[in-house]
């Protein structure tokens, strides 16, 4: 099986809210529904090869990240016995894992990664779903981290859980490893919005179109503010942001949404 | 199979090239873009596959757009990395030939696509049975040809969408009707199924608005100062279709041109017969009331069609030899310039018949005289007889070769022997070529039988529709008189209150005229009846002028049947398709009421 088979990358297009205007998306689908879409290191790798060709390729303008079939968006690291490039299989003298690099991947990304919560969300599939900047769900799933049922508790993805989750829920998932229903992923705050399956990707689509009728420039500033800021004290950020501004209001972009809001017209985006 | 997790909200098709010789920019400028999901290639116009079957005739290698595989050689990268899957009618008669030189040239390029063809639209096996079957010319009413080059059946979009569901990343085909290969795809991503006819309307639509490339996004538009100076970078069209039928006429960022509800609408009545009843294979389409609404800057959103039961027939095109053709042109110029060609040409006629008459030849079996520059195309309505300055061209159609070596030989002469300032003979004597003629007939769908990659299709079964009532139009023929003209204190041109555009299908011209504004709608009502059409254009048209009201467009397409001199390279005609007869309708003159 190639690469291209365990994590298909495809670009589909989705009108913009307004004109209708057509944009590309990437859609990342983990395609190893017979292993509940788990993670190993060359499913992990294509994937953030798909980040990265999204990012070069100037046109894309969203990623969204699901799981093949209904039954599981994620299930983690694949545990089977021989599994290939198991998560777990870590050479000492390169202390390195892939996971993280997915996540360091996602955290530089400058392009909005919605996650299209299809089906389960366990695990490190969980840690992904937190990591994502919005996630739509079907109201029929479940999510958890079984790490404990297994001897373990969830680390690699702890930091993304503890940006999300009220820290009770945290501590009751990490130290439970309980399964839990999906309206908890809206009460807790960890998905955007909850639908039934059937409109699930209707729903989508209706974020995907508020998404990329904006400018890309904004999203990309956006985005980086959100990140760096998020690791930064009260006074660091106000410096940030005070520095940012005027970075912000020289580009094209705010220039050409600051004229079409003065001339009533829609604005057409460069990314620059 | 390569089903998609789930269904895509948006499919997006550009068309490269309207024609074997487009611009070469089309594909590139399409891919480049990064706007679409499916590129689509139109190649075959219906003398094409004649040429295409002589050239397999000399080598089996042959018979195909050979322009193709260079094409998707440099495109091949892109359409990989986008996955971007190409639908092209490129085939021609031999599919096979053109899928083996493209696998070729992506081997050697390292780049994995899988090329699929759809075969059986060639008829030359069945010619026997047709012809024993006593089929007819579906206007003339002819025998089938002894021996005809070619035979194709023009069919549908089902075997496209049954290769893209296969996994298909290059889909191939021979003769299929040209909205096929949009619909095809929309089959495939959306799922609509055989009895969608609304749908399958909608998506021979869009495939009908981009099949002709830049003549969607403002080529050959009415209002040509809007566009002209854009007409070096000429943008190239994108629908964007929806599940539900709609779609949006666009074109690549940064390009030229112009899409606006104008310039789509005169895509829309192009060569479209009787609008209520547009026959496809797969469906019958009723595009009346289709609506157009500017939604933004080049983008104009296309809603409305209808659609209901396809005929139990495909349409096929014959291709079969009638003689051999000459034409030559020569400039004249001087005062009484059309008169002195008129009289050259008379001249040249009369003295080639009497050599061939010495030589034992039969007489010409037609011949045609035009003076271009002298307003020949408007007949009687010419404002051009003073002109200083004419090309004459005279063309001639015979059985034998031989004969028309006479016509080359004393084409040239007169630039001595008769008028002065007789010039222009760069490309030397003309030369005797083969006269081709089209053979249109319908023939059971369940006798062309259908192949995808070598395993027979199964086309859906749906209950097929007798004969589509479609729309009564208006009927002029030759017998009716010319309509009275009441004097008017004001007229002024078709094109100030209307545009349009004007193509053929075979012998048979389309001309369609939408009003400026609907307001205006009553006055063509009224005046640009089917009778005083069929009087401005008696020069043209043998048969009768039927006129089809388009209310979703405020309109008329106008069907001109025997209009063009037998059409295709069967006319003798210098515009043998009928490019210029909107433009010489667009000046009819129009009573003006008074306010």
């Amino acid at each position: 099986m190639s690469d291209q088979d365990l994590v298909k990358l495809e670009r589909r297009a989705v009108a913009a809210a307004g004109d209708g205007a057509a944009a590309n998306v990437l859609w990342i689908t983990i395609n190893r529904e017979e292993r509940r879409n788990s993670l190993n290191e060359q499913v992990v790798r294509t994937m953030i090869r798909g980040i990265e060709q999204a990012m070069a390729s100037g046109d894309v303008r969203a990623i969204v990240l699901t799981g093949a079939g209904d039954k599981a968006f994620c299930a983690g690291a694949d545990l089977a016995k021989n599994a290939q490039g198991a998560v777990f299989a870590v050479d000492y003298s390169q202390p390195r894992s892939y996971i993280v690099e997915l996540f360091n991947c996602m955290e530089a990304c400058t392009l909005p990664i919605i996650a299209r919560v299809n089906g389960a969300a366990m695990a490190g599939g969980f840690g992904i779903l937190c990591a994502c900047d919005m996630a739509v769900a079907a109201d029929d799933i479940r999510f958890g981290t079984t790490e404990p049922k297994i001897g373990m508790t969830p680390m690699m993805i702890l930091p993304y859980m503890q940006r999300l989750l009220p820290p009770r829920q945290l501590q009751e998932m990490c130290i439970t490893g309980e399964v839990f229903a999906a309206p908890l992923l809206l009460e807790w705050g960890i998905v955007n919005y909850l639908v039934p399956r059937s409109e699930l990707d209707s729903k989508l689509d209706w974020l995907l179109s508020r998404v990329v009728d904006k400018s890309p420039t904004a999203l990309r500033i956006g985005k980086q503010a959100f990140h760096s800021m998020r690791d930064m004290n009260l006074r660091q950020a106000l410096e940030y942001a005070q520095v940012m501004i005027p970075v912000m209001a020289s580009t094209e972009d705010a220039r050409e949404g600051m004229a079409s809001f003065q001339q009533k017209r829609s604005p057409v985006w460069t990314g620059r | 199979m390569s089903q998609p997790a789930t269904r895509k909200s948006l499919v997006r098709i550009g068309c490269g090239a309207g024609f074997w010789g487009d611009s070469a920019e089309g594909p590139k400028q399409l891919v480049d873009s990064g706007a679409i999901d499916y590129l689509i290639l139109d190649y075959l116009a219906e003398i094409t596959m004649s040429l295409l079957a002589r050239a397999r005739a000399k080598d089996a290698a042959l018979g195909y757009a050979t322009d193709l595989p260079g094409v998707v050689a440099r495109l091949a990268p892109q359409l990989k990395a986008q996955g971007i899957k190409l639908v092209t009618n490129a085939g021609g008669v031999n599919p096979q030939a053109c899928k083996a030189a493209i696998e070729a040239r992506l081997q050697a390029l390292n780049i994995d696509l899988k090329v699929s063809i759809v075969t059986g639209d060639d008829l030359m096996p069945q010619v026997d049975a047709l012809r024993s079957s006593d089929v007819r010319e579906m206007f003339s009413g002819d025998a089938f040809p002894a021996q005809p080059w070619s035979a194709n059946a023009y069919l549908g979009a089902f075997p496209i969408a049954a290769a893209l569901d296969a996994g298909a990343d290059i889909v191939l085909t021979g003769r299929c009707v040209d909205s096929a290969l949009a619909l095809g795809p929309l089959i495939h991503e959306f799922d609509w199924k055989a009895d969608d006819y609304d749908l399958l309307s909608a998506g021979s639509l869009a495939g009908h608005v981009v099949e002709c490339g830049a003549q969607a996004t403002g080529g050959v538009s009415t209002d040509w100062r809007e566009v002209a100076d854009d007409w070096d970078r000429m943008g190239f069209p994108i629908a964007e279709c929806r599940a539900d039928g709609g779609f949006v006429v666009t074109k690549p960022a940064g390009t030229g041109g112009r899409v606006v509800v104008d310039t789509v609408a005169e895509q829309i009545v192009y060569e479209i017969g009787d609008p209520a009843a547009y026959l496809l294979p797969d469906v019958t389409c009723d595009f009346t009331n289709v609506q157009l609404t500017q939604i933004g800057p080049d983008r104009v959103d296309v809603r409305g069609a209808r659609g209901s039961a396809p005929t139990a027939q495909y349409k096929t095109s014959t291709t079969y030899q009638d003689g051999f053709r000459c034409s030559g042109t020569m400039l004249i110029g001087g005062v009484d310039a059309v008169a002195k060609a008129e009289a050259v040409a008379a001249a040249i006629l009369k003295r080639t018949r009497r050599l061939m008459t010495e030589a034992g030849f039969a007489d010409y079996r037609r011949t045609d005289v035009e003076v271009l520059g002298a307003e020949a195309n408007w007949g009687a309505n010419s404002r051009a007889r003073g002109t200083r300055e004419v090309l004459l061209k005279i063309a001639v159609h015979h059985d034998n070769a031989k004969a028309l070596d006479v016509f080359g030989r004393e084409f040239i002469p007169p630039a001595t022997s008769m008028v002065q300032s007789i010039t222009g003979f760069s490309g030397g004597r003309p030369s005797a070529t083969p006269l081709v003629r089209l053979f249109s007939c319908l023939v059971d769908k369940t006798l062309v039988p259908i192949e995808v990659d070598g395993r027979r299709f199964e086309a859906p079964a749906v209950r097929y529709q007798a004969a589509p009532a479609g729309s009564t139009p208006q009927r002029a023929t030759a017998t009716d008189a010319a309509p009275a003209v009441a004097p008017a204190a004001a007229t002024v041109p078709l094109i100030q209150i209307a545009y349009g555009r004007s193509g053929d299908k075979g012998d048979s011209a389309n001309i369609g005229v939408l009003a400026r504004k609907p307001e205006y709608l009553p006055l063509l009502r009224e005046q640009l009846t089917a009778a005083a059409v069929r009087a401005y254009l008696a020069h043209f048209v043998d048969g009768e002028v039927l006129r089809y009201d388009w209310p979703g467009l405020n309109g008329f397409n106008f069907l001109l049947t025997q209009a063009l001199g037998g059409g295709g390279t069967a006319s003798l005609r210098y515009d043998p398709q009928g490019k210029m007869l909107a433009q010489v309708l667009m000046d009819f003159p129009i009573r003006m009421p008074a306010r």
